[in-house]
């Protein structure tokens, strides 16, 4: 197979946040689902639509909540729950095809920044973030998809 | 050490089936360990599964279909000589290739196999704008699992199997829904052969 063949094929990419959300309750992931739901229809009317998977998951101590949104018909779903608490960890990801890997990073930015929810998450510098496009690590002949990294944890 | 690979698109429920074969082989008394690899350099499947119970060695930031190869490698070396699991399920990223999963997992394992995980939901879809990647992604498993089918009409899953096993060749494909738990017996068996 020549390079980057089943890159075109799949066209992914992915993008993603990580930290603390704070003072979290049921009003905070609501928050934060509508974050993923906004993400996921942005992709929807970027590419036409949404061929991929938004996820988050928020824990603390081996406890936590997972919610997915793979279809926007069925919208997000939730597994697990977390009782309110102070502070939890935070992850949040979507990968997609067929969109731009940069775009998609801010939109992410934006829609967490909308949510209202308290986060704070590594390597936020407020759009002053640079982005490393150029994964040295994504060799020449990978075939996976052709999915880029940006890395937010760039040495804050 | 037996290892399992699950692969298959974004989103098709390849986490949901790792829990639920993890904790299926637990239950016997094996010891199973996992290996998560998420797209891009954030992961989230790592948390769910912690958060069930379930411990998983994490490999961020790539794929381990290529420039993770050496991650890959260290991370076989390392579970199998210190954790020493019965059991190894690998979750490849949802745009990796098992094929080629498989080739540097083949020497660290008794045996291999290789489970192509489809998603009726998005079967049509796939078919029409994502031929090659979808088909190319399923090919070279052991066996095709159609999931989701709670959300299919009436006979939706059994044409979407039959039109997989015409593209795909000799491999037994069969629709399961992991939220049901309908064709799981399928599930086990065909992981145990
Ligand atoms: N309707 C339905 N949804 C499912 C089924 N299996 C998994 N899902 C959902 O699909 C979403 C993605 O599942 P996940 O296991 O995270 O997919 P992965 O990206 O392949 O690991 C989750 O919200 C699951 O609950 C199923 O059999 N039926
Ligand atoms: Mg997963």
């Amino acid at each position: 197979m020549r390079k980057s063949e089943s890159a075109d094929m799949a066209g992914g990419v992915a993008a993603g946040v990580k930290g603390k959300v704070l003072n979290y309750n049921s009003d905070t992931q609501m928050r934060l689902d509508k974050a993923l739901l906004a993400v996921a229809e942005w992709i929807e009317a970027e590419a036409g639509m949404f061929l991929g998977h938004a996820k988050m998951c928020v824990s603390d101590g081996g406890e936590g909540i997972t919610v997915n949104l793979v279809d926007l018909g069925t919208g997000p779903e939730r597994h697990g729950i977390l009782s309110p608490r102070r502070s939890a960890d935070f992850a949040f990801m979507v990968a997609a095809t067929d969109i731009d890997a940069h775009e998609l990073e801010h939109e992410i930015f934006h829609a967490l920044e909308d949510s209202g929810a308290f986060l704070e998450l590594e390597g936020d510098h407020h759009h002053h973030h640079h982005h490393g496009c150029d994964d040295p690590s994504h060799g020449e002949d990978c075939d996976c998809g052709g999915h880029h990294h940006h890395d937010h944890s760039h040495g804050v | 050490m037996e290892v399992y690979i699950i692969g298959g698109f974004l989103g098709s429920g390849k986490t949901t089936l790792i829990m639920d074969v993890a904790t299926a082989n637990m239950d016997k008394g094996l010891k199973v360990a996992i290996l998560v690899n998420d797209v891009g350099s954030i992961g989230v499947d790592g948390a769910t599964f912690e958060s069930k119970g379930l411990s998983a060695t994490v490999l961020p930031n790539g794929c381990i279909c290529c420039s993770l190869v050496g991650d890959l490698r260290k991370a076989l070396t390392s579970i199998r000589d210190e954790v020493a699991p019965d059991l190894l399920i690998i979750e490849p990223t949802g745009l990796a290739l098992s094929s080629k999963v498989r080739e540097t997992v083949a020497p660290f394992a008794s045996s291999v196999k290789v489970v192509g995980l489809a998603d009726i939901k998005r079967h049509k879809v796939f078919m029409k704008k994502k031929r090659r990647f979808y088909l190319e992604q399923l090919a070279g498993s052991d066996v095709v699992f159609i999931n989701k089918c709670d959300a299919a009409d009436e006979g939706g899953c059994e044409a979407a199997a039959e039109e997989l096993r015409e593209s795909l060749g000799d491999v037994p494909v069969i629709p399961i829904s992991l939220k049901t738990g309908a064709g799981m017996e399928r599930v086990m068996e065909e992981l145990a052969s």
